[in-house]
């Protein structure tokens, strides 16, 4: 058989790609077709497999919202955090970068601490880390400072030790964020740096007229992973009660957990194509003009 | 003088402050001092579980015991190796998540180069769809996934981790396609164009030139997968229930269930927990130790960011 260059080409990519597709038909689009299928019946395990369930409509969807008192207050709580951490991660990540990159002894150490909670940062074992150590995560643990501090915020204080263990806890899940960082630090072309100096400009000046709009794709990917992560996160309540209902509850139906999956996905969605087209609007690329 | 933001751009400040050793000194000083700061967040944790899993009972509940513990109870640790049944969940974990990562290396790196070097309709269509499959959170599948898995018999088997990712799909498969897609793009036209005009055949070049320059790329997708696939609860959980197949995370859960009876944690203490924990993730923090120069110069150089 006699092909062009360019359908060569195209076969070869086509079959370079084609387990890819495979894959992606078997184990991700056809499930998520059958999900958005299901989510309107009212199947359980036992009817799934022969069949014999019946479409009952958008009824799995208004109980969601209605009838379940769990459901809403768990999303509006993933959505609650996810606004605050999100911001608090970038700044506290583009910190870290940002003390990472200055040239100095000793700092690829830091790098590799700050890589760690990545690499161990097992749903179970952060979680077995965070429950079951409790308050003594937060920093200064001994009575005396307590005592201190009670001084001070009276019966505010657990609610400040609350906040200091949670901090902590998404500081911990800023490792691959300070990581990308430091990449894109790195990427910055040093002349640009040399001629603001020439120029006079301040250091101040040129974090916020160089680095900053120099990273701004970096900013976007990150946010964008922030948001992915914190939403497939082990620990996002929403997610946990889809499998409680799913695997836990008796009757084991499948119609109603899929229905809160679909709207949860929908919501993860519709925020990623709104973020991403709202600041993309705000980044540049060298490429361009 | 205006100083006080020139952390930002340390280049341009030790330029101005050049014959001022003694500034410059004292601004690295703070510098170190924040960066060690935040290493003690990211450290200290591990610290307390070190500390807490070598206490026994009564240290744990002597507010004078702080770090170190009166006695070293180095039993939790023993305790900790049998209630895991330690040696077969890290065969299981280790073989598993190894075989994991193999493939989805192998696989991804396939599908990135296709996407990075070959020009074919509706290429850049199917490569949203590789973003799309991103951002799924994975329980909007699982049911299906679950069903799928039980009608083909594969409850209680490894199958379900395996041949997703000798697909290229499987845990975060999508991201790993990215990875390489970037990591790809990134290298020059003419290595393939000499091979081409060789006569060497797109499977070749992939192979013989490609992979080989690939390295950096390939570490990563490699520890990332295995280290994920290692810590994955949620897979697990759904597929595997009879404890002899169980990964380590999932032991761990078992073994803190067991623990939550209250007689049983006033006689085993936190500590047995705590050294659980330890025992789960030391593989990985070993594994960590001796790649973790390349790991990071590998993220560094794969062009992750673009």
């Amino acid at each position: 058989m006699h092909l062009t260059l360019r359908r060569r080409n195209a076969l070869n990519g086509f079959i370079f790609i084609s387990i890819w597709l495979v894959g992606l038909l078997i184990f991700f689009l056809i499930p998520l077709f059958r999900n958005f299928a299901l989510s309107v019946t009212d199947a359980q395990l036992s009817t799934v497999r022969d069949g014999s369930y019946k479409v009952v409509g958008l009824q799995n969807y208004i109980e969601a919202f209605s009838v379940d008192i769990e459901f809403l207050p768990y999303l509006l709580e993933t959505m609650q955090s996810l606004i605050i951490d999100v911001p608090v991660i970038l700044a506290f990540s583009l910190a870290v970068a940002l003390l990472a990159v200055q040239p100095m002894r000793g700092n690829t150490v830091f790098r590799a601490i700050f890589f760690l909670p990545v690499v161990i940062g097992s749903a179970v074992v952060v979680g077995r880390l965070f429950d079951q150590l409790g308050n003594q995560l937060v920093l200064f643990r001994g009575q005396a400072a307590q005592q201190f501090l009670y001084i001070y915020l009276g019966d505010q204080l657990p609610y400040f030790i609350n906040f200091l263990s949670r901090s902590v806890f998404v500081l911990w899940r800023s490792g691959v964020q300070i990581l990308i960082f430091i990449a894109g630090l790195k990427s910055i072309d040093p002349t640009l740096y040399e001629v603001a100096q020439v120029d006079g400009a301040s250091g101040w000046s040129q974090f916020w007229k160089i680095t900053l709009p120099m990273l701004s794709p970096v900013i976007l990917i990150n946010i964008t992973y922030t948001i992915i992560d914190s939403f497939t996160d082990y620990f996002n309540t929403v997610l946990r009660y889809i499998q409680v209902v799913t695997f836990q509850q008796n009757a084991m139906r499948l119609g109603y957990p899929s229905a809160l999956g679909v709207i949860y996905f929908l919501l993860v969605f519709l925020l990623v194509i709104v973020i991403f087209a709202f600041v993309s609007r705000f980044t540049f690329y060298r490429g361009e003009r | 003088m205006k100083a006080p933001f020139t952390l930002f751009t340390a280049r341009a400040y030790l330029n101005w402050f050049k014959g001022r050793r003694a500034r410059s000194l004292i601004v690295k000083i703070i510098m170190l001092l924040l960066l060690v700061d935040v290493a003690y967040i990211f450290v200290m944790p591990i610290l307390r579980l070190l500390s807490t899993s070598l206490m026994n009972v009564m240290d744990l509940y002597d507010p004078t015991v702080v770090w170190l513990p009166r006695r070293w109870a180095f039993e939790n640790y023993s305790q900790a190796y049998t209630a895991l049944a330690y040696g077969e969940a890290f065969r299981n974990t280790v073989l598993i998540s190894g075989a994991c990562a193999i493939l989805q290396t192998l696989a991804c790196a396939l599908v990135g180069y296709g996407f990075a070097r070959f020009k074919f309709p509706g290429r850049d269509r199917l490569f949203y769809l590789v973003l799309f499959a991103m951002i799924v959170p994975p329980h909007a599948i699982i049911i299906q996934l679950f069903v799928m898995v039980s009608k083909n018999h594969w409850l209680e088997t490894y199958y379900p981790f395996l041949v997703p990712s000798a697909f290229g799909m499987g845990l975060r498969g999508a991201l790993f396609v990215f990875i390489y897609r970037q990591f790809f793009k990134g290298l020059p036209w003419e290595l393939e164009d000499a091979a081409m005009i060789d006569g060497a055949s797109p499977l070749r070049v992939f192979y013989n030139i490609m992979l080989p320059l690939a390295r950096p790329a390939i570490l990563v997708v490699f520890l990332f997968s295995f280290v994920w696939h290692w810590n994955d609860s949620l897979e697990p959980s759904i597929y595997l229930s009879r404890p002899e197949l169980f990964f380590m995370p999932q032991r761990l859960s078992v073994v803190e269930a067991a623990l939550s009876n209250m007689r049983l944690r006033a006689m085993w203490g936190t500590g047995t927990i705590m050294a659980a924990t330890l025992l789960t993730i030391l593989p990985l923090v070993v594994l960590y130790v001796f790649t973790q120069r390349y790991f990071i110069e590998s993220i560094e150089r794969t062009g992750l960011i673009d």
